[in-house]
């Protein structure tokens, strides 16, 4: 089955994606997740959070958004965002 | 549907109106002026080959590779950029998506408000406090009414607590109202040009409540600038004095100077002169060479407090003969400092 999944870290990523039907949103975020922790992000699931037990439904749109995000200063920010990015630059979120 | 959904449809449909009309046209210019670099180095790089100049053909080569690889970065770039403004125009936000973001935000954030005729969304963060030091709310403002270069949105204390080191400052990744992006940059963009404007506020505010020490404006560490060792009162370096006895800061209130030399000294550096009381630093005192008290220039004779001096000529009439002396013919000698050698140190 189908959700739209939203990586708001580093270049961000948003598209469709397949998973397997009763996949829970928490052994979700770990198959996605593979060098970060899941505390450091903030979860919503159709713009809400949910409970880690929750199994993602078709057309679900799960998005996850890092809690901390560095911020730079002047020129020195152009030369940031060394955290791994997930994919395509700018993929449509709709459609 | 509530007020606040009602304005947020009514917003919905202004941004993805905002959202079609096509950017200002950007010319699509070219890297000319490495292009033509390039041209210029080859006619140079015949010409040395032409003349078996084996130094400079080398010296050519290595700019050669420089321009290229200069040039070819520049026209990713250009690439990118190209392809990223014409995927935002082929594909509109749909107008469900940018109103389902819109009504999520009051689940985000505690205040949230719409402002239609000027085209500003605006949310309030919560409290933000980075190592134990308490910044405030801000104010996120995104105007989707915005052209030109430059971010669509800028950011405002709304309960300053600028750095004493520098006021100008009220975060440690904020200018002017602007916030470095950093590894927000392209998270930023990319929610923006799809419309994501919840992810967009959530990003913003996740990048304000995290502190990165490398690159902050001004450091967390010198937020509350330096403290006066004597007073305790936190100053910017500007107001700030190097005692010139213990190299220790204080501020200003804090120094005061030694009226013989100029220089600043802390409350425990500077002395008194014993007689007439004016600050002095240790250098500019001198110690009486009966008593051992000290005493600035003005109030010793020949090395000699008022006091000790008065007593010394009742016994040693040649010592006030010797003082006359000096008055009569060399009034000028009286107010000169002893030299070390003079004085003797207890
Ligand atoms: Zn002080
Ligand atoms: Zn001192
Ligand atoms: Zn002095
Ligand atoms: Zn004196
Ligand atoms: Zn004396």
């Amino acid at each position: 089955m189908k959700i739209l999944y939203i990586n708001n870290d580093g270049g961000g990523f948003a598209d469709y994606i397949s998973i397997e039907p009763e996949t829970t949103i928490s052994h979700f975020v770990d198959q996605r997740l593979k060098h970060g922790l899941a505390t450091d992000y903030l979860i919503r699931v159709n713009r809400q959070p949910v409970s880690s037990d929750y199994t993602l439904q078709e057309g679900d749109r799960v998005s996850l958004t890092p809690t901390k995000i560095e911020g730079a200063r002047g020129a020195l920010g152009q030369s940031h965002g060394c955290r791994e990015t997930e994919g395509d630059l700018l993929a449509p979120a709709g459609r | 549907m509530n007020d606040f959904e009602r304005l947020a449809l009514r917003a919905a449909i202004s941004i993805r109106e905002a959202m079609l009309v096509d950017p200002p046209n950007q010319e699509l210019d070219l890297p000319q002026t490495d292009w033509n670099r390039l041209q210029r180095l080859l006619r140079q790089k015949q010409l040395a080959q032409d003349h078996e100049w084996r130094m400079a053909e080398r010296i050519i080569n290595t700019r050669l590779i420089f321009t290229m690889e200069r040039l070819a970065t520049d026209l990713r770039q250009r690439t990118r950029d190209l392809e990223q403004s014409i995927k935002s125009r082929s594909t509109p936000a749909d107008l469900r998506l940018l109103y389902e973001e819109l009504i999520a935000l009051p689940n985000e954030f505690s205040e949230v408000s719409i402002d239609l005729r000027h085209g500003i969304l605006r949310v309030v963060t919560e409290e933000i406090t980075l190592e134990d030091i308490t910044l405030g709310r801000f104010d996120i403002v995104y105007n989707w009414t915005s052209e030109g270069p430059g971010p669509s949105y800028d950011i405002h204390a709304l309960d300053p607590a600028p750095s004493n080191a520098n006021s100008d400052f009220v975060h440690p990744h904020i200018s002017d109202g602007i916030l470095c992006e950093g590894e927000a940059k392209s998270g930023i963009e990319a929610a923006l040009a799809q419309g994501r404007f919840c992810d967009f506020f959530l990003i913003v505010a996740n990048t304000l409540n995290t502190y990165n020490d490398d690159s902050a404006y001004v450091t967390l560490k010198e937020w509350y600038g330096t403290p006066c060792l004597d007073c305790g009162t936190s100053c910017s370096d500007d107001d700030l004095t190097l005692c010139s006895g213990c190299e220790d800061p204080y501020c200003h209130q804090c120094c005061d100077c030694c009226r013989n030399c100029h220089d600043s000294l802390c409350g425990s550096c500077l002395q008194s002169c014993e007689e007439c009381s004016t600050p002095h630093c240790r250098d500019c005192l001198n110690t009486c060479n009966e008593c051992n008290h000290d005493f600035c220039s003005h109030c010793l004779t020949d090395g000699y407090c008022e006091a000790c001096y008065e007593t010394l000529s009742e016994t040693d009439p040649e010592l006030e003969e010797e003082d006359n002396h000096y008055e009569t013919t060399n009034p000028q000698q009286i107010s000169t400092p002893p030299t070390p050698a003079e004085t003797a140190s207890p």
